[in-house]
């Protein structure tokens, strides 16, 4: 405690500049070392950058070129990278209240796969009563408007699964899909909710769907072909690490015309 | 930004519409150069916009972020690529003056004249070391050559700079003892 007030005022004459990004070469280096360690100089440097934030608004606001905006707009709308189909990327999901600090952690970084190993474990909880109440709000968070969308497919359930139903709409100016299905049934122990699609007999895996209480899932990825391209859509019940191709039973079958 | 996060055009364009004024203003403070100014702003627009998406950007203040990221892109700038920034001695002498475009906001009028009373009420060496050190995105050595002030006394000013325009932007007027006080105890 005693070296950590020594380096606070060692360093704090230093504080205001870090803030400013004005300081250079190893004093630099050493503030930012013990900015990172001390919680209260972190505090400091915080309070500094926000009173130096308020400077931008001291000068006049300038319109820029239209170009700017319809550049940006362009840009923004491109289709995300090709990706190949084993790597398809599923959003990080946001964290359920219950899986607490170390399991945000987590998840935020790993594959969707992982992320819904993680979070099948604690539907077991959840069906036992545990509120879910981020998973929830995760759930119902809005997808894309789906008046943008260029086809929605209606997903109807199949035999094993008779009262699910579900959309799949296809955003080409955001290069996604968008999968949204409701009154899934738990899936059984160990095992989650794969979907995928079928394109030229070669299964695309769009990742693990998460359900919550209400049997409620939805998923957001990257689909760098037109969905015309597809076959059909499959959601079927997986061990939680995913499959490479659907074996488990089929919840959800829709063959596109 | 959480619609943003779901990659919403519509979101996009609101955030922009909102933003990008106050951005450009600070960029085109920090270059001389109108044409630089509008590749950063829409870099940082677009750097948002996929930031966003990755999901981190939920609990950010967003034009603090917008603001930094301009900034840090127009410091590296004129410092790897040596595109022309408003010289020392134009920023040095800067007094900040009210924007007079009707399209204004009435928000950003407001928060333009606050600010802007607030900086002129420093004194002129602590006013001229933090517009060296954000503007003209100097360091601390090159603000010492800029002003001739020792390094031990361009901390000083940035410091009691920065402590008494947050006290200002509070509604508070803090004297020397004040500034010292809050210095020792944090």
């Amino acid at each position: 405690m005693v070296d950590r007030a020594r380096a606070c005022a060692e360093w704090e004459a230093a504080l205001p500049l870090q803030a400013l990004g004005a300081l250079e070469g190893e004093e630099a280096r050493n503030v930012t070392d013990h900015v990172r360690q001390c919680p209260a100089c972190a505090q400091r440097v915080r309070d500094f950058e926000a009173a130096a934030d308020s400077l931008a608004f001291a000068v006049p606001a300038a319109t820029a070129s239209a170009g700017v905006r319809i550049e940006l707009l362009r840009r923004a709308a491109e289709p995300q990278p090709a990706r190949r189909p084993a790597s398809i990327w599923l959003r990080p999901l946001r964290v359920p209240a219950w899986a607490g600090a170390v399991a945000a952690a987590l998840l935020v970084a790993v594959p969707a796969a992982s992320a819904a190993a993680i979070l099948n474990e604690h539907a077991t909880a959840q069906r036992q009563g545990a509120r879910l109440t981020a998973l929830e709000r995760q759930v119902a968070s809005p997808l894309p408007d789906r008046s943008l969308a260029a086809r929605v497919v209606s997903l109807p359930g199949s035999a094993a699964a008779p009262t699910a139903a579900g959309e799949l709409a296809w955003y080409p100016s955001l290069g996604q899909v968008a999968l949204a299905v409701h009154r899934l049934p738990p899936a059984s122990a160990g095992r989650s909710y794969q979907a995928w699609l079928l394109r030229d007999k070669e299964w695309v895996s769009l990742g693990m769907l998460v359900t919550n209480a209400a049997g409620e899932g939805r998923l957001l990825v990257p689909l760098p072909a037109t969905l015309a391209a597809y076959d059909a859509f499959w959601l079927s019940e997986e061990p939680v690490g995913g499959s490479a191709q659907p074996n488990g039973p089929k919840i959800i079958v829709k063959r596109f015309a | 930004v959480r619609a943003c996060a779901v990659r919403d055009l519509r979101a996009l364009e609101a955030v922009y519409d909102r933003w990008h004024r106050p951005v450009l203003g600070l960029l085109l403070r920090m270059l001389d150069d109108r044409g630089h100014a509008e590749d950063i702003l829409q870099e940082v627009f677009y750097e948002f916009w996929r930031t966003a998406a990755a999901g981190p950007l939920e609990h950010v203040v967003l034009p603090n972020w917008l603001f930094r990221r301009a900034r840090h892109r127009a410091i590296d700038l004129v410092r790897q690529q040596g595109v022309r920034a408003r010289t020392a001695a134009t920023l040095a002498s800067f007094a900040p003056e009210l924007g007079d475009d009707p399209a204004e906001d009435a928000w950003l009028r407001l928060r333009n004249q606050e600010v802007r009373r607030a900086l002129l009420a420093l004194p002129d060496d602590e006013r001229r070391v933090l517009t060296l050190c954000y503007f003209g995105g100097l360091t601390q050595s090159e603000v010492a050559a800029a002003t001739g002030a020792p390094l031990g006394t361009v901390k000083t000013r940035a410091r009691r700079g920065l402590q008494r325009l947050e006290a200002a932007l509070r509604g508070e007027a803090w004297t020397e003892r004040q500034l010292e006080e809050r210095t020792r105890h944090g």
